[in-house]
């Protein structure tokens, strides 16, 4: 059982293994980000947002584990498109079917459930992300 | 000399009917319910968003109503087409206006305020037990 909030958890796993990797870093991104990266953050990078999720309840009520949505996406100016498209494919090949641990609980696994793809206009220019909706279950 | 009787029933058509009748109920009670949460989620600002969430079901379309309401709450903001469901028993729960997406995803500088999603992954496991109830109820 976690010894965490699970939506912690996850994003903590989230963090390390996409920080962590030497491909991502040879793209190279600029970080990887919980829910917005800072105005001077290096495009592209990769952001961490939390979309929803349950709990799983066993017996009695007991809680056994937290099944929990995550977009996890690379973004930058579209010029740089194909980087954002080499970091998305590389976040999937981490992330789908994948687990692990953390110092505090287990992400039991983790598929992706949906491809995104998304476009916005920043100051005149257009930003493009490229990612999914990754599902994980934790505890 | 015996006596046979034989009676034969065939009443897959009537049950088949009263599933689907029952699984319209179903998906059209948990659609409003998702909808319902998200308006409680949506982050509030002309209330264009809020206002705009519609659902269709095999029972009920609300998108012209949704509309309606954002664009009067948001005369500026663009209306999103209509979702269709996938299959005739399927449902959607959406929002009409435009600004919902980013909203819904985040910006590159705005963290996105997700309502849709939690809404409809706070009623997961309740859906899954109504549903359970229409096939014990047969």
């Amino acid at each position: 059982m976690s010894t965490q909030n699970e939506i912690a958890v996850a994003l903590e796993w989230l963090y390390s293994l996409l920080s962590g990797d030497a491909t991502l870093a040879g793209i190279p991104i600029g970080g990887v980000y919980r829910a917005i990266a800072p105005d001077d953050a290096v495009a592209p990078y990769i952001i961490l947002q939390w979309m929803g999720g349950h709990d799983v309840l066993g017996s009695g009520g007991a809680r056994i584990m937290s099944d929990l949505v995550f977009q996890v996406y690379a973004i930058a100016p579209s010029d740089q498109y194909d980087l954002v498209r080499a970091a998305a494919y590389r976040i999937d090949q981490l992330l789908d079917k994948a687990s692990g641990t953390t110092s505090d609980g287990t992400v039991l696994a983790c598929r992706r459930q949906q491809p995104i793809p998304l476009d916005e206009v920043v100051n005149g220019v257009v930003w493009s992300r490229l990612g999914g909706l990754y599902r994980t279950w934790v505890n | 000399m015996g006596v046979s009787v034989k009676v034969e029933f065939n009443h897959f058509d009537e049950i088949l009917a009263q599933l689907l009748k029952d699984v319209d109920t179903q998906v059209d009670k948990s659609a409003t319910d998702i909808a319902h949460a998200a308006q409680s989620m949506a982050h509030v600002r002309s209330g264009g968003t809020r206002a705009s969430v519609y659902v269709v079901t095999p029972l009920q379309n609300t998108y012209g109503e949704a509309a309606g309401e954002a664009s009067s709450l948001s005369p500026k903001t663009p209306l999103l087409p209509q979702e269709a469901p996938e299959g005739e028993h399927g449902a959607v729960v959406s929002a009409a206006d435009s600004a919902s997406v980013y909203e819904e995803m985040g910006t590159r500088n705005m963290a996105a305020i997700p309502f849709l999603t939690p809404a409809a992954e706070g009623y997961s496991a309740q859906y899954v037990q109504n549903m359970q109830g229409v096939i014990d109820n047969l």
